[in-house]
């Protein structure tokens, strides 16, 4: 297991937190990549090849109500196609925003809503957006002289479960 | 305030035509003071920052660089568009033209220059002479007169380009024996399908006769294809050119200040605020005020500097400011006017197959056969930029697109969904198709000078230095607008050709501050950032405020250089033909200064001793 990384403040004011809270205990970060799976079409691999997953546990579970995580643990343990609408699907919507954008959205229908925060460069950098169609983050990779002149890599992967 | 420090000569701003004037000035030995009003002495954390742009929300021009209050960088998102059309902008640039001037500038070491993309085409021949084609205002020099100095830009810059495709297909005319200094860049996988659906296809432009044929071509552009020892390293695919190239493959002005003569001497973080007359209207210097930290304005210090020769290079819309809150060079009446830019229609959609979009420069190709001929008397001409970044420009994907598959994919979506959005493997399916075939043309229109586009001072709005704040009044013209109409139409032509789904929508709201509507229908543009014209350059002190020297006519010893001075801009990207102009200013400040000074032994001069120049007025 990676732990959750240890760079400092971005310049956007945002931390990547790593402080152990009572959430983190109830849903475990095991639990947390499982969930993750279903939600984003990754498998746990993929998932765990960013280095992010120590850091979105801990960040979800800081911002959000553990009972509401569990709920959506239960809710999609056969799948999250079916997913209500309603909070418990705006919070699958919110950890997928997170993974694909490495951005912690504003989730709608929030009483105070909050602009959303990235969570760092690397979560930036670390996008599944970029990987769903077998690119790079700009700014963040090197992929080598002329590599655009290539047709795209194989996007192949997120087989249904 | 102390006897201020005598110079040979002072350049304000260290974009790229300052950074060229000081390399030159500094080589022939003259000392040169650079005052910078941005943050970044190469000393603590980079100014321009990856970093800072990797983790930045919104990644705008201004991404990379610090939010500096006592030297505002005016950035796109400046402006919002209201919901009924119309527009309101609310960042340092003050405007109230009918259209926004939709264009932003960096201040901080290096300028604009650290952001641009970094395409590089020559203007052609008949550019400099669109009178002929009864519009606009012809330059009082020549392509023949530039053309050894497009040449000595091009090395300074490291263009790569292809001579034979500049001649044959842009019929450029190009010395014998010329070489570019770095090897065309590699055409994106995007343009190569482009170019297997369009080349040698017809498209009828509705304001020409016959129809014209379509044709990729290379961009040339400041982009190491090699590394070298003059230029640096090779381009690597990052594919963040705007705001910040992490390998230091795209030209930036801090790889000429590298070079920089120890005669010269750099001082950041100092606005100019004013340039100094005598009675005669010779230059004395400048006045600026220096910070250290701009969040602290009360830690100011004002100072001056002297010299012989100043040679303006704050960006075209700061030299104007500079020069109308100085009362200066303006017996024309036409400083601050003439405001230009390159106003763009952008089009946008998906390809029936994946392209693989956000790799590579931002653009490596584009499409030339709107640029020339006579048709561009009844519509402004265009060059047609192949993006390959995406929607990015367009809509700011891939955000908005995996938000918009969460919620509401809509029944036509692989996947289904409906109106809930998508999830697991369909999330993943979905993004990766859409965004993967993503595309955009960028059409980046030809703007006239026009005397009612201009620059002037806000009446009692002051910045936090209490320097007077640009107010900008700005249009379209009907010729403008015609070209965008036939640059729609044109779009419509060849994304059919590529079996292309046109997703370009133009809708008055925040996002469009520059909707319109023209003959009926709607239409948006965007700026390139590619502010021109309002110091311009002419034949007569009657009509323009600088001779073909960048030099003020109403000022002997004062140059106001950069995009500012050029009459026209042609379709092309214009920093090259800057740069070109530039160089040759160079030759003329180091004439003027050895008439004033004789011929100067460079040992005799030596070293500028103390660059921390702003520190010595202190206790003034
Ligand atoms: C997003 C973007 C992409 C672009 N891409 C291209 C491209 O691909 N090709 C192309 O040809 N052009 C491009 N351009 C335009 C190009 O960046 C400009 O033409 C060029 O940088 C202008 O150089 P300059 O030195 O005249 O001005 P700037 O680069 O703006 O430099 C002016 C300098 O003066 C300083 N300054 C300002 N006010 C003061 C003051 N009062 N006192 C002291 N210093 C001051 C500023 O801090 C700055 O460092 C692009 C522009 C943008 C915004
Ligand atoms: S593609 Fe990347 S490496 Fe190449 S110039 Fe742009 S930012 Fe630099």
């Amino acid at each position: 297991m990676t732990l959750p990384d240890t760079e400092g403040p971005s310049p956007t004011g945002t931390t990547e937190v790593e402080q152990s809270t009572e959430a983190e205990q109830l849903i475990d970060v095991e639990q947390f990549i499982e969930l993750s799976v279903t939600l984003t079409g990754f498998n746990a691999a993929e998932l765990m090849g960013t280095a992010m997953a120590g850091v979105y546990h801990a960040w979800v579970c800081q911002q959000v109500d553990p009972g509401l995580c569990t709920e959506l643990i239960g809710a999609s343990a056969d799948g999250c196609a079916e997913l209500d609408e309603g909070p418990v699907r705006e919070l699958a919507r919110s950890i997928c925003h997170l993974w694909y954008l490495g951005v912690w959205p504003c989730p709608d229908g929030q009483e105070h809503p909050t602009a959303p925060t990235v969570i760092s460069g690397r979560a930036y950098a670390q996008g599944l957006v970029w990987r769903s169609f077998g690119g790079h983050a700009p700014g963040a990779g090197t992929p080598g002289y002329g590599s655009w002149a290539e047709p795209p890599a194989e996007t192949s992967g997120g087989e249904e479960r | 305030m102390t006897a201020s420090e005598h110079f040979d000569v002072i350049v304000v701003g260290a974009g790229v035509a300052g950074s060229l004037i000081a390399r030159s000035l500094g080589d022939r030995g003259w000392r040169v003071l650079v005052l910078e009003a941005g943050r970044g002495d190469g000393a603590g954390a980079p100014a321009v920052d990856v970093e800072r742009f990797r983790s930045a929300l919104v990644k705008v021009p201004s991404a990379a660089i610090a939010a500096n209050p006592l030297a505002a960088s005016p950035d796109v998102l400046d402006l919002r568009g209201d919901p009924g059309g119309g527009y309101h902008a609310d960042g340092y640039l003050l405007q109230n033209g009918r259209l926004p001037y939709a264009s932003g500038y960096l201040r901080v070491n290096g300028g604009t220059g650290t952001a641009w993309t970094g395409l590089t085409p020559r203007m052609h021949p008949e550019d400099f002479d669109t009178e002929t084609f009864g519009y606009g205002r012809n330059w009082p020099i020549d392509y023949a007169v530039l053309e050894p100095h497009y040449r000595a830009a091009e090395l300074e810059f490291g263009v790569a380009a292809d001579v034979a495709e500049q001649r044959d297909l842009v019929s450029l005319p190009l010395p014998d024996g010329y070489a570019f200094p770095h090897s065309p860049v590699p055409a994106s996988h995007l343009d190569r399908v482009v170019a297997g659906a369009l080349d040698g296809h017809g498209v009828q432009d509705p304001f020409a006769t016959r129809s014209t044929e379509l044709r990729v071509v290379g961009t040339p552009q400041a982009r190491n294809t090699t590394s070298t020892e003059a230029h640096g390293p090779v381009c690597e695919g990052s594919a963040s050119c705007i705001p910040v190239c992490p390998t230091g493959a795209k030209y930036t002005p801090g790889r000429t200040q590298a070079r920089w003569s120890p005669s010269v001497a750099l001082v950041t973080r100092a606005v100019v605020g004013r340039i100094m007359p005598d009675a005669v209207g010779r230059i004395r210097g400048v006045e600026y005020q220096r910070y250290d930290d701009p969040a602290s304005p009360a830690g100011v210090i004002r100072c001056t500097a002297d010299a012989d020769i100043v040679v303006l290079a704050a960006h075209a819309i700061e030299n104007a400011r500079l020069l109308l809150a100085s009362g200066l060079a303006n017996s024309s009446d036409q400083v601050g006017r003439n405001l230009m830019d390159h106003p763009v229609l952008l089009t946008w959609g998906l390809l029936p197959e994946p392209i693989g979009p956000y790799r590579g420069p931002g653009s490596t190709s584009g499409l030339e056969g709107f640029r020339f001929g006579p048709v561009r008397g009844a519509r402004a001409p265009f060059r047609i930029e192949i993006g390959n970044w995406g929607w990015n420009w367009a809509v700011g994907a891939p955000d908005v697109e995996v938000r918009a598959l969460l919620r509401d994919a809509g029944p036509t979506l692989p996947g289904g969904g409906g109106r809930r959005g998508l999830l697991g493997t369909a999330l993943r399916h979905a993004v990766g198709n859409r965004i993967g075939r993503q595309f955009a043309l960028q059409f980046e229109m030809e703007q006239c000078a026009d005397p009612m586009n201009r620059v002037t001072l806000a009446p009692g709005q002051f910045d936090l230095l209490g320097s007077p704040r640009p107010l900008l009044t700005y249009d379209l013209s009907d010729h403008v607008k015609a070209g965008i109409v036939a640059a729609k139409s044109v779009s419509d032509q060849i994304f059919a050709l590529l079996g292309a789904e046109d997703h370009s929508r133009y809708e008055p709201g925040p996002f469009q501050p520059g909707w319109f509507e023209f003959e009926g229908r709607p239409y948006a543009y965007r700026g390139a950032g590619h502010g021109a014209g309002t110091h311009i350059m002419g034949n007569s002190p009657a009509t323009s405020v600088v001779d073909s020297w960048q030099r003020c006519w109403d000022h002997p010893n004062l140059f106001a250089v950069g995009c500012g001075s050029m009459p026209s801009l042609g379709t092309s990207n214009p920093t090259l033909t800057m740069a070109a102009i530039t160089l040759r200013s160079a030759e003329r400040i180091h004439r003027d200064l050895t008439a004033l000074n004789g011929p100067i032994r460079l040992s005799a001069r030596g070293p500028y001793r103390n660059p921390r120049i702003g520190k010595e007025n202190d206790n003034a």
